[in-house]
């Protein structure tokens, strides 16, 4: 039987390496995609940042003539005096008869549709949080005070969690799973619909099941495939991701975890990954090919399969940030045991037992789901569709 | 040989229960063409899928060879070669590397499957485009590697549903030319089809089916006889106007 699959296997990926289009946008773009929107993002962002900074803003200041607070805003933003009959950028407008020292509410004049002006206005709040605490300090050396005389506790944080998790490992193990989770499901969908529903759609499908092939070794062939597509599609997406996140532009986005992630890849938290990994891939290859089946064309396979894309989407927000479990049940659900498994690894506290059950759980789900291929491909109601 | 007997099929969905056979009976033998005809929606299609081990009877029996469809379905399978019109092979294998799957799914050696393909490339004129893509073949080309993989595993009965359904004049050709030098092979050939024209050139017997229900099977040019009729058009509408008086009745 499994002779017969293998055969089926080998043909659906003969076809695949010799359709340059289908391999470009699995394997490569994927690849590609992350790095060029996190360079253009960051770019963009960069150049934004720099014109703000770069230019010289109108700012009108109406009811002081306090040179400390000209100098605080000098040092933040370059700037020029407009009265208050030009038009300005922002207005900082004191109050009538305001005396240094003495309490007020000032206001802060400007329009936030501008990222620009909301720039300028931050640096103005800060340079009155800065004029304000001169003040205040001026105050306190009248008493003979300062402000460390102010501050009577310190403390010092003693972090128990392990090293891994520490350094950064806590963000990837929320983003992680979610994202492996959700690019191996978005990467079985096109394969796993195109070997069912498409090709019933193009009437192959019944050439192979008149062939004296086992209709579970064509359902195993066909989950083979799905599973070996989604798994390197899944991973070349995710290494787009994680180059992504360690280019400059893409730390400044992410604070800097995914260089960590790097690190963290020994060969046991590796292995680990790759259990949950590959059982998850066959389980959602079973999964896909089983609702693929189903269908009569794509189209209609495609409104099968996305209800299960959003389940899947749902447990990864819902599971991002839940901490690690001890509820040795949980690693019986399918995706959610393999987000916890991540979780585990990526902190650092990664389990044997819940790798093994969580890889035990995926197979045999994925077996019941070859099991029900099979049944699907031997029931008249699918071969009336093929 | 094929053996229809009493074959009944209904097909069920939520609502209703619609009667597509209706106690099907008729023969195909060895060296002779059977054509199955009958307007689109007659039941052609069902009773061919269900020779063909894709569907099973409600009721009656079919069997290939000796061989019963349900109970020997495997041995069924390597029986016969099964075409349709709808089947349209793609994507980015060559003809050879198809027909290669195809007779490595069947366990053929790989050196009796080469000399295979090599024959069918010769019979059906292949020999130009054996390496090429698929996807890059005209109809005709396309048709014929189809056939070439229907039959690779040299079947002993040869199903070809609507074979020549969206096919220019020459790739007609290729199909009949084919069916013809089946028959001469000694193959039973049972072939479906809605143009008259195209059974009346090539078939020695045939049924015509109607709503479900068979109206007639036999030798052709006996049947013509018996129902008076000039050609198989003449034949079919006779049959049709009858059975519709009887169902007024």
């Amino acid at each position: 039987m499994m002779h017969d699959a293998l055969i089926i296997f080998r043909k659906e990926i003969r076809a695949l390496v010799k359709d340059k289009r289908t391999l470009f946008s699995t394997f490569i773009l994927p690849l590609l995609m992350m790095p060029i929107i996190f360079i253009g993002m960051g770019s963009v962002l960069g150049s934004i940042q720099k014109e703000a900074v770069e230019t010289i803003y109108r700012i009108n200041i109406e009811g002081t003539t306090d040179r400390r607070f000209f100098e605080s805003v000098d040092a933040l933003l370059d700037y020029q005096t407009v009265s208050a009959s030009e038009s300005s950028d922002v207005q900082v407008l004191f109050p009538d008869g305001f005396v240094p020292g003495n309490p007020a509410s000032i206001r802060l004049v400007y329009d936030s549709s501008s990222q620009k002006i909301q720039y300028a206005a931050q640096q103005i709040s800060t340079a009155l949080q800065l004029y304000d605490r001169q003040i205040a300090a001026l105050k306190l050396s009248d008493h003979g005070l300062s402000f460390d005389d102010l501050t009577t506790l310190t403390v010092t944080r003693v972090d128990l969690a392990p090293e891994e998790a520490q350094s950064g490992g806590s963000m990837l193990a929320m983003m992680v799973p979610y994202f492996l989770i959700i690019f191996l499901f978005a990467g079985s969908m096109s394969s796993g619909m195109d070997v069912t529903a498409g090709e019933k759609e193009r009437g192959s499908l019944a050439a192979l099941l008149v062939n004296q092939v086992s209709r579970t070794s064509i359902a195993m062939g066909k989950i083979l495939h799905v599973m070996t597509v989604s798994t390197l599609s899944a991973i070349t997406t995710f290494l787009g991701l994680l180059i992504s996140m360690s280019l400059p532009n893409g730390t400044n986005l992410f604070g800097g975890g995914g260089k960590i992630s790097i690190q963290l890849l020994s060969f046991n938290t590796l292995g680990m990954i790759l259990l949950g990994l590959l059982s998850t891939a066959l389980f959602t290859a079973a999964l896909v090919t089983l609702l693929g089946s189903l269908a009569k064309s794509v189209k209609e396979a495609n409104t099968y399969v996305m209800p299960m894309y959003l389940v899947v989407v749902l447990v990864g927000v819902m599971t991002m940030y839940m901490d690690p479990s001890k509820n040795v049940a949980l690693f019986f659900v399918p995706y959610v045991n393999t987000i916890f498994v991540f979780k585990e690894v990526f902190m650092g506290m990664g389990s044997i037992l819940h790798v093994l059950i969580a890889f035990v759980a995926n197979l045999a789900y994925a077996a019941i789901g070859v099991r029900l291929v099979s049944l699907l491909f031997n029931s008249e109601k699918i071969l009336q569709t093929v | 040989m094929v053996q229809v007997k009493g074959l009944t099929k209904s097909f069920t969905t939520k609502k209703i229960s619609k009667k597509v056979l209706d106690a099907i009976t008729f023969e195909a033998f060895d060296s002779q063409v059977f054509g199955l005809l009958g307007p689109n929606g007659a039941g052609k299609t069902t009773t061919l899928r269900t020779i063909a081990t894709l569907l099973k009877p409600d009721v009656g029996t079919v069997s290939v060879d000796g061989y019963d469809v349900v109970s020997h379905g495997t041995e069924v399978r390597n029986r016969i070669g099964f075409l349709t019109g709808d089947m349209k092979l793609s994507g980015h294998l060559s003809c050879r590397e198809m027909m290669q799957f195809f007779g490595a799914l069947n366990h053929m050696e790989p050196k009796v499957l080469n000399k295979r393909i090599a024959e069918l490339a010769n019979q059906l004129g292949m020999e130009d485009f054996l390496d090429k893509q698929i996807a890059k073949l005209s109809a005709g080309m396309s048709q014929k590697t189809a056939i070439a993989v229907s039959i690779l595993h040299d079947p002993h009965v040869i199903i070809f549903d609507e074979p020549t359904s969206n096919l220019d004049i020459l790739a007609v050709k290729v199909v009949a030319d084919f069916i013809k030098d089946s028959k001469e092979a000694g193959k039973c050939v049972i072939l479906s089809t809605h143009v008259l024209s195209e059974a009346e050139r090539l078939c020695d017997r045939i049924g015509i089916i109607h709503k479900g229900k068979l109206l007639c099977s036999g030798e052709k040019d006996l049947l013509l006889t018996d129902y008076k009729a000039a050609n198989l058009e003449d034949l079919f509408f006779n049959l049709v106007s009858l059975q519709e008086v009887r169902n007024d009745a």
